[in-house]
């Protein structure tokens, strides 16, 4: 063990364990919308229709799916941002936190964006934010041009819960339970203790990537900040309102790409058939060669692009 | 945290090299001082431990422990806690007795994220009832990580390649809230100690908010 002269840190200090945010760092890419500041970045011809990419979380962030960036080629104005209080977007403080105003931000986000009233938006959500997508349309089911929703853990409250269970089912003897349990007598935090917090969270959330965890994921997925704070809220939220979001999804007729991956050992076929009935017109995919993240690695990128792809040609 | 600091130094720079764990002081004689645990349970994982106990028989007697553990896992060390230290019996009144033990730790976490290696101290306080053959004992324990060294993983380098590694202080702390009991066959008492783990802002727990521990003390 090196020992050195240099003086204490103090983890809760912007830039040391975790990335600075919008609000530290005037050198990122932001908006400003809905009362925040939202770490945001958009590519391609402002022109075309526009692809909205939400993230999974909550209070993860759009690394993992950078690799959308390439829609921007194939004719699409690629919108990426961290939805409140999520990855690079600035931290609010835990009272500002629901799915309305989650809602309302990406309506802010869209409005921001949009170069014409007749632009085309299509969304595109994985894991959280293909619910919060759900959300969306059930909200403004004539709002959206298309949809594609990969591996959303639910849409009621029950399918969400037993679906988080399903994925942290880990063996007792397992090194992955020990590195997400016994870290807790290292590290805790006050919640104003926010850099702290999402230090910790990103190590919690490393066992995603764990060999034996059931994402199936091939590594672990790339991030920039883990938003602890938003999760938490998000999670405490849905168990004490127990959100149904499929209630005006029939009002939704345009066909919906739903997506789900072979490895992923908590979700398959079954599961997706059930999460997506509640749409009423679906087009259900399964993506080879990889998990949960089927759009961040090679194999399941090379896999999902082209039945993305085919999808919103379709309806553009 | 200074002060705390240099009240842990204190107490355990004169019972370096000594031990303790969970026992039961009425049954504690000058014949057999040495006590060999083992024991296993949930402490902040699924681990298994060892300890071993030099009782001196003062006044006041003073138990000197040692203590190593480590959780289930495939990487064999990568996570552990050792510990340095001793309880006293500071007031008896008929069976009744309380003490007080101070331990100095030591220990690591490793990830495929990070390395976390920390020192800390670890104080509590055991009223309880003593009988030659049994005891049932509460125990308020406070666990500090004073300093604590982060160093990310090479994934981390590359996923946050200005994250700073050093000594960060201090970063944890937890009150255990806990229940002790055991029972004595001759030289071999069986005991089970089981709580609740809570953060020390008392707002928010452990991802598994308590611990269990059952383990046999062998008297020689």
């Amino acid at each position: 063990m090196q020992l050195s002269c240099e003086g204490p840190l103090n983890a809760d200090e912007p830039g040391l364990l975790v990335p600075k945010t919008v609000d530290q760092d005037a050198l990122l890419p932001s908006i400003k919308v809905n009362n925040t500041q939202l770490h945001s970045e958009a590519f391609g011809d402002p022109s075309q229709p526009m692809l909205v990419v939400l993230h999974g979380g909550p209070g993860l962030d759009y690394r993992p799916l950078l690799n959308c960036k390439s829609f921007a080629a194939e004719g699409y104005y690629v919108v990426f941002y961290d939805q409140r209080g999520s990855g690079l977007s600035r931290r609010e403080s835990k009272s500002t936190y629901t799915t309305g105003i989650m809602l309302d931000d990406l309506d802010a986000v869209i409005s921001y964006y949009r170069s014409s009233s007749n632009q085309k938006i299509f969304l595109l959500g994985q894991s959280w934010g293909a619910i919060l997508a759900t959300a969306y349309i059930n909200q403004h089911p004539e709002a959206i041009s298309g949809v594609v929703l990969a591996e959303p853990g639910g849409f009621i409250w029950n399918d969400i819960k037993d679906y988080m269970a399903r994925t942290r089912k880990y063996d007792l003897q397992s090194e992955t339970l020990n590195d997400a349990t016994y870290m807790d007598q290292f590290l805790t935090a006050k919640e104003s203790e926010q850099e702290k917090l999402d230090y910790k969270f990103g190590l919690l959330a490393s066992s995603d990537g764990a060999p034996d965890s059931p994402l199936g994921d091939e590594g672990k997925a790339p991030f920039w900040r883990m938003g602890a704070l938003v999760n938490q809220v998000m999670y405490d939220l849905g168990k004490s309102e127990q959100p149904d979001w499929t209630k005006n999804l029939s009002a939704f007729k345009t066909k919906v790409l739903f997506v789900y991956s072979e490895h992923n050992k908590a979700y398959g076929a079954a599961y997706a058939e059930h999460v997506s009935s509640a749409y009423p017109n679906v087009e259900l995919k399964r993506i080879d060669a990889t998990g949960h993240h089927l759009m961040t690695f090679p194999a399941g990128w090379s896999n999902f692009k082209p039945v993305a792809l085919e999808y919103l040609n379709e309806l553009r | 945290m200074k002060t705390l600091i240099i009240f842990c130094t204190a107490i355990l720079l004169p019972v370096t090299g000594a031990f303790a764990q969970t026992l039961n002081w009425h049954n504690i004689d000058g014949a057999k001082r040495n006590v060999v645990s083992v024991n296993a349970g949930w402490d902040y994982a699924n681990t298994i431990g060892l300890a071993y106990t030099r009782v001196v028989m003062t006044k006041m007697p003073i138990a000197l422990s040692g203590q190593f553990s480590k959780p289930a896992g495939n990487d064999f060390l990568d996570d552990f806690k050792s510990k340095l230290g001793g309880q006293m019996r500071l007031l008896t009144s008929g069976n009744f007795a309380v003490t007080a033990s101070v331990y100095g730790n030591y220990r690591q976490y490793q990830s495929s994220m990070a390395k976390l290696q920390s020192f800390g101290c670890e104080l509590a306080a055991i009223g309880g009832y003593y009988r030659t053959h049994w005891f049932l004992a509460m125990e308020v324990g406070f666990d500090k990580a004073i300093a604590t060294r982060i160093r990310g993983s090479d994934w981390m380098k590359q996923n946050f390649p200005s994250s700073k590694d050093g000594w960060y202080v201090p970063t944890a702390g937890n009150f255990l809230f806990a229940i002790q009991a055991g029972g004595s066959i001759k030289n071999i008492d069986l005991f089970l100690r089981a709580g609740q783990v809570t953060d020390q802002n008392f707002k928010s727990s452990a991802q598994v908010p308590f611990m269990a521990q059952v383990g046999v003390n062998v008297k020689f």
